[in-house]
C-alpha cells in the first residue's frame, strides 16, 4: 500500500511537466504578443526590441519556458499584461468568488443528486424515475449558456425579480452585512440554478446505474434471504457499496470547485476563476491564462491522486499492484 | 428492413448479433421515435434550402427584428435576415461539425485505443499518460487558444480539426479498457497459436467487438459535440459569420434578451432537441448492444 501510494505520487512529476509543456507551448504558438506594437507607427523598432528584451521575449522559447518554469515552482507566476497586476493578486481576487459559489452548488447537487439517483433506483420505471431521468436528460442536453439566457429572460426581463448579471448592486459596497449578503444572492440564485442543474443530473444518473447494479448483487439477495428488513438492506448492503465509484466521481469534481463554470460565468458577468482564464485567453493574456491552467492542472493532478488511493481504501478488492 | 427480414434466422439456425440488437431496438420505443425525427431534420436541413432559394446571408436593414409573422415565420435577426432560413442552414453546419468531428475523432481514437490496449507497452503508457494530462487541462481554454490560431483559413474545417484533435482521448481509453479483456479470450490465444498476424487478429476479433462501445459513445458524443461547438461560437469563436450555425446565431443573443428572445429561443431549441434525440437514441442503443455499458 505505502509503495502504491509512492508510486502514484511519483507518477504527478512527468505529468506536471507534461501539463506545463503543452501549457506554455499552445501560448507561444498563439505568435508574437509584439505583433500588434510593430503596426503602429508611433513605436519605434528599437523601442520594441527594448520591450522585447525587458520582457525576455528575444530568447529562444525553450529557454524562456524554463525561466517560467523555474520560477512558477518558486511562486512567481508573473504579472498580467494587459492591467499589470500579479497573476497571483488576480486569482486571490477571483478564486473566493468562485468558492463561494462552487461551495453551495456542489454541496446542493451533490446531495440532491445522489438522494435523486438512489430514490429513482429503487424505484425504477416509477413515475419518480421517469420524471427525474427526463429532468436529467435536459440537464445533459441543454447548453449552459443557453439554459442562463432563458433565465435570464424569464426572471430580470419578464418578471423583473432577479438582476441579469454582476455580483453586487452599485452602492451596496457599505451597506451592513445582512444586507450585503442579501443583494449578493440575489445576484447568485440564477448562476446556482443553472450550475446546479448539470451537476444534479450528472450525480443522479452516477448514483442510479450505480445502485441498480447493486441491487442485482448475490449477496443483497442472500441479505434479503436472511430476513434483513428492506430498510437495512438498501442502506447497509446496497447504498455503502453503490458509495464505492461515487467517491471517485466526488474526488474527480473537486478541482471543479476552484475551476468556475467558465461559460456561467461569463454569461451572468461574474468575475471569478472560469471567466479569469477564458477572458486572459481571450486577450493574450498569457501569464494570467497560463497561471490560472496550472493552477487548476495541479489542484486536479492530487485529486486524482487522492481518488486512486481512496478507492483502494475503501474497496479491499482492489489490488495495488 | 421489413419485420420478416429482421427475423430470419441465419445459416447456423440462430439469430446473429445485429439482428438481435436490431430486434431490442426496434422494441425501444423511445430511442426509435428519436430515430425517425432525427433522420426526419436531416433531410429537412439537407434538402428544403435546395427547393427554397432565398439567400440566408441576404441583409434587409429595413426588416431587421420584426417578430415572427406568417411573411418570416420565426421572425428576422439584427440584419434583417430570416431566422428560419438561417435556422435550416445552420443546422447544416452544426450537424455536419456534430458529425465529422465524432467521425474523425472516433476514428483516431478506436486505432489508438485498439493498438495501444492490444500491443500494450510504450504506446499503452504514452496514450494513459496523455489522457490523464488532457484530463487535467480544462478543456474550454484549450479549444479557444487552437480556435485562434490562423493556420486554417475555413472556420468550418478549422473547428473540425480542432475538435477533433481533442476528442479522441476519451474513445481511446473506452476502447482501451474493452480491448484488455478481449485479448485475454481464448480465441485469442488459438488465433495467435496458428500463427493469425496482427493486423487481422485486430481487424477480424478485436474491432468487431468494440463496436458496440464505439457506436453508442458516437451517438452520445454528436450531441456533446454540437453543444460545445455552440459555446465556441457564443464567445465568438467557432463558425464565423456570416456563415450561420446554432451556435454563432446566439452570438450576441444576449444583448437581444431585452427586446428580441425569439433570436434566443430557436437556435438554442433547436441544439436542445437534437442533443435529446441522439441522447435517447443513444441510450436505447445501449440497451440493445449491452445493457452493462457505463457511457
Amino acid at each position: 500500500m505505502k509503495n502504491y501510494i509512492l508510486r502514484r505520487l511519483l507518477i504527478i512529476i512527468p505529468e506536471f511537466i507534461g501539463i506545463t509543456l503543452i501549457a506554455f507551448f499552445l501560448f507561444s504558438l498563439l505568435g508574437d504578443p509584439f505583433a500588434e506594437l510593430q503596426t503602429n507607427p508611433f513605436i519605434s523598432p528599437s523601442d520594441i526590441a527594448a520591450l522585447k528584451h525587458m520582457y525576455g521575449f528575444d530568447k529562444p522559447v525553450m529557454l524562456r519556458y524554463f525561466y517560467w518554469f523555474f520560477a512558477m515552482i518558486r511562486g512567481n507566476f508573473g504579472i498580467s499584461a494587459v492591467t499589470g497586476e500579479s497573476v497571483i493578486k488576480m486569482i486571490g481576487r477571483a478564486l473566493p468568488i468562485t468558492l463561494s459559489i462552487n461551495i453551495f452548488t456542489f454541496t446542493i447537487s451533490l446531495f440532491v443528486g445522489i438522494w435523486i439517483g438512489f430514490k429513482s433506483a429503487v424505484k425504477q420505471y416509477s413515475f419518480f424515475d421517469h420524471l427525474f431521468t427526463g429532468i436529467s436528460y435536459f440537464g445533459i442536453a441543454m447548453p449552459h449558456f443557453w439554459f442562463g439566457l432563458m433565465l435570464m429572460i424569464l426572471f430580470s426581463v419578464k418578471l423583473h425579480l432577479l438582476p441579469p448579471g454582476g455580483i453586487m448592486t452599485p452602492g451596496m459596497e457599505s451597506a451592513p452585512l445582512i444586507a450585503r449578503i442579501m443583494d449578493r444572492a440575489k445576484y447568485l440564485v440564477m448562476p446556482i440554478i443553472v450550475i446546479s442543474l448539470g451537476s444534479i443530473a450528472v450525480w443522479a444518473r452516477y448514483t442510479r446505474s450505480s445502485v441498480l447494479e447493486m441491487l442485482r448483487k448475490d449477496y443483497v439477495r442472500t441479505a434479503r434471504a436472511k430476513g434483513l428488513s428492506e430498510r437495512q438492506v438498501l442502506k447497509k448492503h446496497v447504498f455503502r457499496n453503490a458509495l464505492n465509484p461515487i467517491v471517485t466521481l466526488f474526488f474527480l469534481s473537486l478541482p471543479g470547485l476552484l475551476g468556475g463554470s467558465a461559460v456561467t460565468e461569463q454569461v451572468f458577468s461574474i468575475p471569478g476563476m472560469g471567466r479569469l482564464i477564458i477572458q486572459a485567453v481571450m486577450n493574450n493574456d498569457y501569464m494570467v491564462a497560463m497561471g490560472g491552467i496550472i493552477m487548476y492542472a495541479v489542484i486536479l493532478l492530487i485529486s486524482l491522486v487522492i481518488a486512486d488511493v481512496m478507492y483502494a481504501l475503501i474497496d479491499p478488492r482492489i489490488k495495488y499492484s | 428492413m421489413t419485420k420478416e427480414k429482421a427475423l430470419k434466422l441465419n445459416k447456423e439456425g440462430s439469430f446473429s448479433y445485429w439482428q438481435k440488437v436490431f430486434t431490442r431496438l426496434k422494441r425501444h420505443r423511445l430511442a426509435m421515435i428519436s430515430l425517425y425525427i432525427l433522420i426526419a431534420i436531416i433531410v429537412i436541413v439537407v434538402f428544403v434550402p435546395m427547393f427554397v432559394h432565398i439567400d440566408p446571408n441576404k441583409v434587409d436593414l429595413a426588416q431587421a427584428l420584426q417578430p415572427p409573422s406568417p411573411h418570416h415565420i420565426m421572425g428576422t435577426d439584427d440584419n434583417g435576415r430570416d431566422e428560419f432560413i438561417r435556422l435550416l442552414y445552420g443546422g447544416r453546419i452544426s450537424l455536419l461539425v456534430g458529425f465529422a468531428v465524432t467521425f474523425f475523432s472516433g476514428l483516431l481514437g478506436i486505432f489508438v485505443g485498439l493498438w495501444a490496449g492490444y500491443k500494450r507497452g510504450f504506446l499503452d503508457n504514452l496514450l494513459m499518460r496523455i489522457n490523464e494530462i488532457m484530463m487535467t487541462i480544462p478543456e474550454l481554454p484549450l479549444l479557444i487558444v487552437a480556435a485562434k490560431m490562423r493556420f486554417i483559413p475555413n472556420s468550418v474545417v478549422k473547428l473540425i480539426v480542432i475538435m477533433s484533435a481533442f476528442g479522441w482521448v476519451g474513445i481511446a481509453r473506452l476502447i482501451r479498457g474493452e480491448t484488455l479483456s478481449v485479448r485475454e479470450e481464448e480465441y485469442i490465444e488459438a488465433s495467435k497459436a496458428i500463427g493469425v498476424p496482427d493486423r487481422t487478429i485486430v481487424w477480424k476479433h478485436l474491432l468487431p467487438n468494440t463496436m458496440a462501445v464505439s457506436i453508442v459513445w458516437a451517438t452520445l458524443r454528436i450531441g456533446r459535440v454540437i453543444i460545445a461547438e455552440a459555446t465556441l461560437s457564443f464567445f465568438g469563436l467557432g463558425v464565423q459569420p456570416p456563415t450561420p450555425s446554432w451556435g454563432n446565431m446566439l452570438l450576441g443573443a444576449q444583448t437581444y434578451i431585452w427586446t428580441s428572445q425569439w433570436l434566443v429561443w430557436w437556435p438554442g431549441l433547436s441544439i436542445l432537441l437534437v442533443t435529446l434525440l441522439f441522447n435517447f437514441l443513444g441510450d436505447g442503443l445501449r440497451d440493445a448492444m449491452d445493457p452493462k455499458l457505463f457511457l
